[in-house]
């Protein structure tokens, strides 16, 4: 039971609440929504076009598999595939339920709510902005759209290569290898870098590490605005910056279960971030 | 020669009639612009105006003669070498005080400006800033130099410390021979209030 209120239990943040559509709502939307259609006679058309839909999802899914190395992403795409099947099932079949698909489904919801719970398919975004935001306590404003260099660490090209792996694969960041540095995009917009419509980190808040051991970090306009306050900015940018310098050391040393355990231990609403998987 | 005299110079020997015109100033002992007017077929105001432009610039001597009481110019060739001898010094921009270097400056708070990152330096490589108002208002780029965008990287931002540029310079590793086009750049971002000094400190 403390486990769960610990789950639910607010801190406090600095960032304005996530407005991000909650899986809840989707399927609460879909009932209501089936269960009007089923009184005008288009239930069935209705259940094909959301199975398609869905077997979309699953393909999308997939490819965040593949791009992030993150197994809860073929939890998801399992679950999508047997909610497409359920849902194709009912269409094929006078809109009647299967009992075995049906019992297949809540396995996987549970599956997909226990991943969902235990953060492993979030994206990080905010608890990055959060964290960041924790030291900095002044609020004199001071946005520039200029990165913030931040000095020096020392890190191999190798070592460099496996942390940006690390924080692809859970989440935490999108990397891209750009000639003499690595971008490491803090990002909301991870279905577009996934889905290759982003191509860079150019419009997202970043972490680069060049070659040359240089630091530097950018925070942009659309996510320095959904803090509660006008935070000083080179405070902001400085604290991000050394965040990331902090997971470079504790990854240097194989300690990246802290890292995970920092991120954790913010204990922010699980199911923010649109639907699970996607 | 400044530029002004150059450019002077340099618009007038272009013209289509300054070549036929020196030919009589070398052949002729001297000239007047009536006399050069009506051999080259020209309208006289247009030989008044180059024999004038050209003795302005000590190219050629002019006399004040009078015939039948009615004064004009007579025009003689100085040299029969013509040149451009610009001395450019005078353009540099004062290194001068070591002062200039000790300035305090960081970004102005809402400066509006927008600066493009290079891809492979930790440096800008442009800088858009935004001129007047409403209808009038224009995009100003600005390509930046290696040094120049280096120095604005470190900038201190809005509400951070000032910073000397000095200071900015040995941090973005900015050599001091880059020091008169750093300084150019922080003047141009200054005039344009993306730059503050700050003026508690002389």
């Amino acid at each position: 039971m403390d486990a769960w209120k610990g789950c639910w239990m607010k801190q406090v943040r600095k960032l304005k609440r996530d407005n991000k559509f909650y899986i809840g709502v989707f399927y609460t939307l879909n009932g209501i929504l089936a269960l009007i259609l089923a009184s005008t006679g288009m239930l069935t058309s209705y259940l094909y076009v959301l199975s398609g839909l869905i077997l979309l999802v699953v393909l999308v899914n997939l490819v965040f598999a593949a791009r992030t190395g993150n197994p809860g992403y073929l939890v998801t795409a399992v679950h999508y595939l047997v909610l497409t099947l359920v849902f194709g099932w009912a269409a094929m079949h006078d809109n009647t339920m299967s009992g075995t698909l049906f019992l297949v489904f809540c396995f996987t919801l549970l599956w997909v709510l226990y991943i969902g719970i235990t953060r492993k398919v979030k994206w990080r975004r905010e608890e990055i902005l959060e964290l960041a935001a924790k030291p900095v306590l002044d609020n004199r404003d001071g946005f520039t759209e200029r990165p913030y260099p931040l000095g020096k660490a020392v890190y191999s090209e190798d070592e460099l290569r496996s942390f940006s792996r690390f924080l692809f694969r859970h989440l935490v960041a999108v990397p891209y290898v750009e000639p003499g540095r690595v971008v490491l995009a803090i990002t909301g917009h991870y279905t577009d870098h996934m889905l290759k419509i982003r191509r860079d980190g150019s419009r997202d808040t970043w972490v680069a590490f060049d070659g040359d051991g240089n630091i530097s970090a950018r925070i942009i306009k659309e996510d320095y605005i959904q803090y509660k306050e006008e935070l000083t900015f080179d405070q902001l940018c400085e604290s991000l910056g050394n965040l990331f310098r902090e997971f470079l050391d504790l990854h240097q040393k194989g300690e990246e279960v802290r890292i995970i355990e920092r991120l954790n231990e913010l204990k922010i609403f699980p199911f923010t971030g649109g639907l699970i998987g996607f | 020669m400044d530029f002004k005299e150059a450019s002077k110079l340099g618009t007038y020997i272009a013209k289509e009639h300054a070549e036929p015109i020196f030919r009589l100033l070398v052949n002729y002992q001297d000239i007047s612009a009536s006399e050069a007017a009506s051999r080259l077929n020209i309208h006289i105001k247009t030989a008044q105006e180059f024999l004038e432009v050209m003795a302005s610039l000590d190219i050629l001597s002019r006399e004040e003669v009078y015939e039948k009481k009615r004064p004009y110019y007579r025009y003689a060739l100085k040299k029969e070498q013509v040149g451009f001898h610009i001395d450019l010094s005078y353009l540099r921009e004062p290194e001068g005080p070591e002062t200039r270097l000790d300035q305090q400056i960081r970004e102005r708070r809402n400066s509006k400006a927008r600066f493009n990152t290079a891809r492979n330096h930790p440096a800008i490589s442009t800088a858009v800033v935004w001129l007047g108002t409403g209808r009038d208002r224009q995009e100003r780029r600005i390509n930046l130099s290696l040094p120049q965008g280096k120095f604005l990287y470190h900038l201190p931002f809005p509400t951070a410390a000032y910073m000397s540029i000095r200071e900015i310079m040995r941090k973005a590793e900015v050599e001091a021979r880059h020091a008169p086009e750093v300084l150019d750049i922080v003047d141009l971002l200054v005039s344009f209030k993306v730059i503050d000094i700050d003026k508690t400190k002389k």
